[in-house]
């Protein structure tokens, strides 16, 4: 992805969702995207698939999957790409599957609209196969949604992600209406699929346990736009920038035991954001370049980026 | 304003209803509404300087019969209407609020109340009241089941404002069940409220005109409903009297279409997420 | 579960049974009247003179419909003929009883609403749900605003300006009745030709009002279903917009617009009640006119029960039909 952006009309002007987001995700790589509510992290995730709504668009920039710009095909063509090429694991999987359609259905029209031509038996056979894959048993393919736990529900709608053997998995906050227990067998579900597929996948979420359990590379967004991406481990223990810092310092530790420390301010406006890095307000460390000059994206170790002057 | 430019329903229903009422009151001022009675002008006469909307066949003056019966119709929805919320908007406040038994048999009656088409139930009991109907007693006779739609609507809402986080507060902070009723949760519907009051105007006169066109009103009384009445009484369609029925038509239509117009901007007024979309 | 949910149902099927029977049975009783004396006085009044023994014949005839009993022994009886469906005569049109007239009338009242109310639901809906769709063609949105101004008025409005238009200025179409008086009614082509011709207007007041309706509570109710979680995901499936449009956003619309319908019956059946007597359509409608005028206590009760019997039906029906649309209900304890 290079240069992304996706603003949102308003009626008090355009807000920019995501503003020149650029990262690189590798074959079979576990990439995060982390950040606070409204830091644009699902926007990116909807705007690889090209379905960003009105009043939404994408304004700019180009995604490449293995050398095809997706911003520039038709939409016939888009609609091919995804789930066979891009699937998208929803956010609120409480709602994501048809309440009057059957499992087995949904996960047949996929395979029907995307022409894979099949009989009856060969068909039900890849439901059963594709339902045990993420431990669910093949009954579940004639029941409805209703009859699920919310668990069942996400493992579902994984089954249908990987039905075509996508190259790129996106998790949307995959298990935020989940307990913890149900979180990790959905997790281990997703890591275990992707590794039989050798797929990449791209997880948004807020959870940095859950990431730093589960992504080999974790981009931190902040404010519609990306300031740090870097490998996990040196995230949690080398972090670039002060945003991403003070991110890790917040998180309660079972070992150490003393004072929460929250980030102090609140995350600006994206309608009203302030000049230069949109962070500086809140860092302890701003300098005056820092309210003048929008830093860019850099490479200040190997394989570790941060957008901040002072690194 | 600029509101109001934005809710175009709500003004194009205003602006009829006051197109109505300007009828009403300039023809009060223009006509001797006791022309309106049966015998005070030559039958069936065309619609001429004399006699603007021209007469019926029992020699009635039909700009006089319009000027003194669109109050009459309107009275009776609006008696009928207002009877109906208020019954209504009590039963469903505190139904929806105290829930238990009381709710219980409220919803009971309203669901199988609803099951039955009201004007059946007001046929039996317009034939079985036949002497001398008033408009009044009429009004009354619709706000018998005007009630019900309320009712159920109102309870609907406030089961969903319910579990709204200030009405916690409010109990918890020891304000009794009825003081919560009017102080925290009628304030927030009375937008719905307004929708809901015109809705109910709308079908008691509705209802109403139904009886009468059935021969069912108040027979002595100049009103809409019953101008149609004895419209198809006397053939009035086939003699070719078109004054006499265009005259009560336009102004029926009239009417529904000001108060469609008013309950659609009113509904948007109520809820804020319908975007009107044409 | 099932089984709960149906006897449930029916139930309350059998408590509004009940409960019309009553309000039939003590509404009209309301007045004090007794139709019967009220019936002949008035034949004998037209008569013009005062027939001697005009008491014993009032008697004779209470002691024939039962009017001489105490209330609640009538009370048994009405519950007990009613549910043999034995209505009585017909004050009005005595010997012919009520049963006779009524089973005359419906086909005729039947063949209109069904009609209507089926091309009404079927077209509004589909249009509806067409309109909700950036795909649809252009000039239905054209018809969008007169739809919906129309369903505003009442149906018996309508039809009466239709009726001028049609019947009286053009002369295009009948004006009254469900047929041309001396037709003989057969199975021809003629005949029905001839119904269908009458049939038109009554028909097209219903349907030209009710349409809209449909079509602006489906197109509402496309519009929620539009915003779903599972409509973003089957998009995010890359599923064909036909399939989208049919199997996600239509399949979930409907089943409001179902309730709806359920809900909308009875008022449905009041306007057509007044569609009948303006077009004078032999069907229960203006039967029932004609026994309000002549103060058929008999003949009116037994309408109403019939139609009240008829509408509970119906709605019983569709009750049923409902959880083989939504798969949701049958296992919901209600």
């Amino acid at each position: 992805m290079r240069e992304l952006t996706v603003s949102y009309d308003t009626p008090l002007g355009a807000v920019r969702a995501a503003d020149r987001i650029s990262f690189g995700l590798r074959a079979g790589e576990r990439l995060g995207f982390a950040g606070e509510s409204g830091s644009g992290k699902s926007t990116v995730a909807l705007a690889i698939l090209r379905m960003i709504q009105p009043p939404g668009r994408i304004e700019g920039g180009e995604v490449r999957l293995d050398g095809v710009d997706l911003l520039s095909l038709a939409d016939e063509d888009m609609r091919r790409v995804r789930l066979a090429r891009i699937a998208l694991i929803p956010q609120g999987s409480m709602n994501a599957l048809n309440p009057v359609l059957r499992i087995g259905d949904q996960i047949i029209d996929a395979l029907r609209d995307h022409e894979i031509r099949t009989s009856a038996r060969e068909r039900d056979a890849r439901v059963r196969e594709l339902l045990e894959s993420v431990g669910l048993r093949s009954e579940v393919a004639e029941m409805f949604p209703h009859e699920l736990s919310g668990g069942m529900k996400q493992r579902a709608c994984i089954a249908i992600a990987i039905s075509l053997r996508p190259r790129v998995i996106i998790a949307d906050e995959p298990t935020s209406a989940l307990d913890v227990v149900v979180q990790k067998q959905v997790m281990e579900t997703l890591a275990r699929v992707q590794k039989d597929l050798g797929a990449s996948v791209i997880l948004v979420g807020h959870d940095m346990g859950l990431m730093a359990q589960f992504v080999d590379r974790l981009g931190i967004m902040y404010a519609g736009r990306l300031i740090e991406a870097s490998p996990v481990r040196a995230i949690l223990t080398r972090s670039l920038h002060p945003y991403t810092r003070m991110l890790i310092a917040s998180l309660p530790s079972l070992e150490q035991k003393g004072t929460f420390n929250g980030i102090p301010g609140l995350i600006p406006l994206l309608r009203d954001l302030p000049p230069g890095c949109a962070f500086h307000p809140r860092c302890p460390d701003a300098v005056d370049r820092c309210r003048t000059e929008r830093p860019g994206l850099r490479e200040v170790r190997p394989d570790s980026w941060a957008a901040c002057h002072l690194v | 304003m600029g509101y109001l430019r934005r809710n175009l329903s709500l003004v194009v229903g205003i602006a009829l209803l006051s197109a109505l009422g300007l009828f009403v009151i300039i023809g009060h001022l223009v006509v001797d509404t006791s022309k309106s009675r049966p015998l005070s002008a030559p039958a069936v006469q065309a619609p001429s300087l004399a006699h603007p909307f021209g007469t019926d066949r029992q020699g009635r003056d039909l700009f006089a019969t319009m000027v003194a019966g669109t109050p009459l119709t309107l009275r009776i929805g609006f008696i009928a209407g207002m009877l109906g919320v208020g019954i209504g908007a009590i039963l469903g406040f505190a139904s929806a609020y105290y829930r238990g038994r009381l709710d219980a048999v409220v919803r009971g009656v309203v669901d199988i109340g609803l099951t039955v088409p009201g004007l059946l139930v007001l046929i039996l009991i317009a034939v079985s009241l036949r002497r001398g109907l008033t408009v009044n007693q009429m009004a009354i006779i619709v706000a018998s089941l005007a009630w019900l739609n309320p009712a159920r609507t109102i309870r609907a809402q406030v089961l969903s404002l319910r579990e709204r986080g200030y009405v916690e507060v409010a109990r918890l902070s020891g304000m009794s069940g009825s003081e919560i009723i009017v102080k925290e949760l009628m304030p927030n519907l009375l937008p719905y409220l307004a929708a809901t009051l015109v809705n109910s105007v709308s079908s008691a006169i509705l209802a109403s005109i139904g009886l009468e066109v059935l021969g069912l009103g108040p027979i002595d009384s100049p009103t809409l409903g019953m101008t149609l009445y004895w419209v198809n009484f006397n053939a009035a369609l086939i003699n070719g009297w078109w004054w006499w029925w265009t005259a009560p038509i336009t102004i029926i239509l009239v009417v529904f279409l000001g108060l469609f117009f008013l309950t659609v901007g009113l509904d948007e007024i109520a809820n804020p997420r319908l975007r009107r979309v044409i | 579960m099932r089984a709960d949910y149906l006897l449930k149902r029916l139930g309350v099927f059998v408590l509004i049974v009940w409960l019309a029977a009553t309000l039939n049975f003590f509404l009209t009783r309301l007045s004090g009247q007794d139709p019967v004396r009220a019936t002949l006085l008035q034949q004998a009044q037209l008569g013009g003179y005062v027939q001697s023994g005009l008491e014993a014949m009032v008697k004779e005839y209470e002691r024939r419909f039962g009017l001489d009993r105490p209330l609640w022994v009538q009370y048994v009886t009405y519950l007990s003929d009613v549910s043999r469906f034995n209505f009585n005569y017909s004050i009005s049109n005595y010997p012919r009883t009520v049963n006779e007239i009524i089973a005359e009338a419906i086909p005729w009242t039947i063949g209109l609403l069904g009609t209507t109310t089926v091309l009404s639901f079927t077209i509004g809906t589909l249009l509806g749900a067409l309109l909700a769709w950036p795909g649809a063609p252009r000039w239905m949105r054209v018809l969008m605003p007169p739809l919906w101004a129309l369903h505003a008025i009442p149906f018996f409005l309508l039809g009466l300006i239709l009726m001028y238009v049609f019947a009286f200025r053009i002369q295009l179409l009948p004006m009254f009745g469900g047929y041309s008086p001396g037709a003989f009614p057969a199975l021809t082509l003629t005949f029905v030709g001839d119904v269908i011709a009458h049939a038109i207007l009554p028909a097209l007041s219903i349907v030209l009002v009710a349409t809209g309706g449909w079509a602006l509570g489906m197109r509402g109710m496309m519009v929620t279903t539009q915003g779903e979680d599972y409509v973003l995901f089957a998009e995010a499936k890359g599923l064909r917009r036909s399939t989208i449009f049919l199997w996600y956003c239509v399949r979930n619309a409907i089943l409001p617009q179902t309730t709806a319908l359920a809900l909308a019956l009875g008022n449905i059946l009041s306007g057509a009640v007044l569609v009948e007597v303006i077009f004078g359509y032999p069907g229960v409608g203006t039967i029932l006119f004609h026994a309000i005028r002549e103060n058929d206590h008999f003949l009116v009760q037994g309408i109403v029960f019939t139609i009240i019997v008829a509408l509970g039906v119906t709605t019983l029906i569709l009750d049923v039909v409902y959880p083989l649309l939504d798969p949701r209900i049958s296992y919901r304890r209600t």
